[in-house]
């Protein structure tokens, strides 16, 4: 192997330890069997893997986790069962048979009070205009209808 | 996971047990807050046993989805909280050290720390789902949503820039 041709051999490990890591297991098998040459023959290639390696291990120490907190794993599972209880108690009570005669005797209620509702907001406007009229300090022009 | 899609609560129990290390780990690691990381842990599970029946077997493994749900829950409390000043260069560690008075180990292990929070997302994400998840670049960038070739630059970007800024550390 040249110096020149070495070289370019050393950039491109180099580049492929950035992307694979120092762990040979994680390389693809066609680009693993090319770099297991080089570090047989080369101590610039064990001085990178070397160096690699000592980053993926700065790595793992920089992501060390705590144990997960005592209480966790049943906390999860007691709110999602919390949801269940609540979801069921909210087909079979609420939505389901038990409820449904009351739920249709409230519907005249509900539509008469929207209805009576809205007849009183037409009334509030009519009476809104009744008073701007009164109240106004110009005369109202009155048409004449004719009558004495 | 089909179990749990009928909302068995027992197979969703065995899911729980089986998986909350290993992703209140990751929420760690990304949070580096362990209150933010169990909130987000309970969070994605619920989210999982709410939106179970949106999973689809066949396209990916589960724990590919509930890192990619609680990658989602991270980015969005990390958005409203940050935790940039436990980081800072003058902040003293846990021995009451200043990072330059501390011994080269803990100065490279400061200076590892500082460097990550630094890369971007998505590089440091990369780096922690093949490093310390376990994953095969496959699943990795299957969290990330990207292509295999597109995680191993991410990599590769992330270890470049690590190994040049750590190495007046050595």
């Amino acid at each position: 192997m040249t110096t020149e041709s070495h070289n370019q051999a050393m950039l491109v490990f180099e580049a492929e330890l950035d992307r694979y890591g120092a762990d040979l297991l994680r390389w693809p098998d066609d680009r693993r069997a090319v770099a297991e040459g080089l570090l047989e023959s080369s101590s610039s290639a064990q001085r990178l893997l070397a160096e690699a390696a000592e980053l993926d291990a700065a790595l793992a120490a920089a992501f060390v986790a705590p144990p997960v907190p005592m209480g966790l794993e049943t906390r999860i599972n007691a709110r999602a069962e919390r949801r269940d209880i609540w979801l069921e108690w909210l087909t079979t009570t609420v939505l389901m048979r038990p409820w449904r005669p009351l739920g249709a005797a409230c519907v005249p209620l509900v539509l008469g009070f929207a209805l009576g509702l809205s007849a009183a907001e037409d009334t509030a406007d009519l009476e809104d205009s009744v008073l701007v009229a009164f109240s106004s300090s110009e005369p109202l022009a009155v048409e004449p209808t004719g009558e004495q | 996971m089909i179990r749990v899609q009928n909302q068995d609560r027992d197979a969703f129990a065995i899911l729980v047990g089986r998986h909350l290390e290993a992703i209140h780990a990751f929420n760690y690691r990304f949070l580096r807050n362990a209150e933010d990381a169990a909130d987000v842990a309970q969070e994605a599970f619920l989210r999982v046993w709410n939106k179970a029946g949106t999973y689809r077997a066949g396209r990916v493994k589960f724990s590919t989805w509930l890192h990619r749900i609680a990658r989602n829950l991270c980015i969005d409390l990390h958005r409203r909280r940050t935790h940039t000043e436990e980081l800072d260069s003058g902040v003293p560690d846990e021995n009451g050290l200043r990072p330059d008075q501390a011994p080269a180990g803990q100065r490279l292990a400061a200076a590892l720390a500082r460097e990550l929070a630094a890369l971007p997302e998505r590089q440091r994400t990369a780096l922690m789902l093949c490093h310390s998840q376990g994953m095969s670049n496959r699943d990795a960038a299957a969290v990330l949503g990207v292509s295999v070739d597109a995680l191993e630059s991410l990599l590769a970007r992330g270890r470049r820039t690590l190994r040049v800024a750590l190495r007046d550390y050595r």
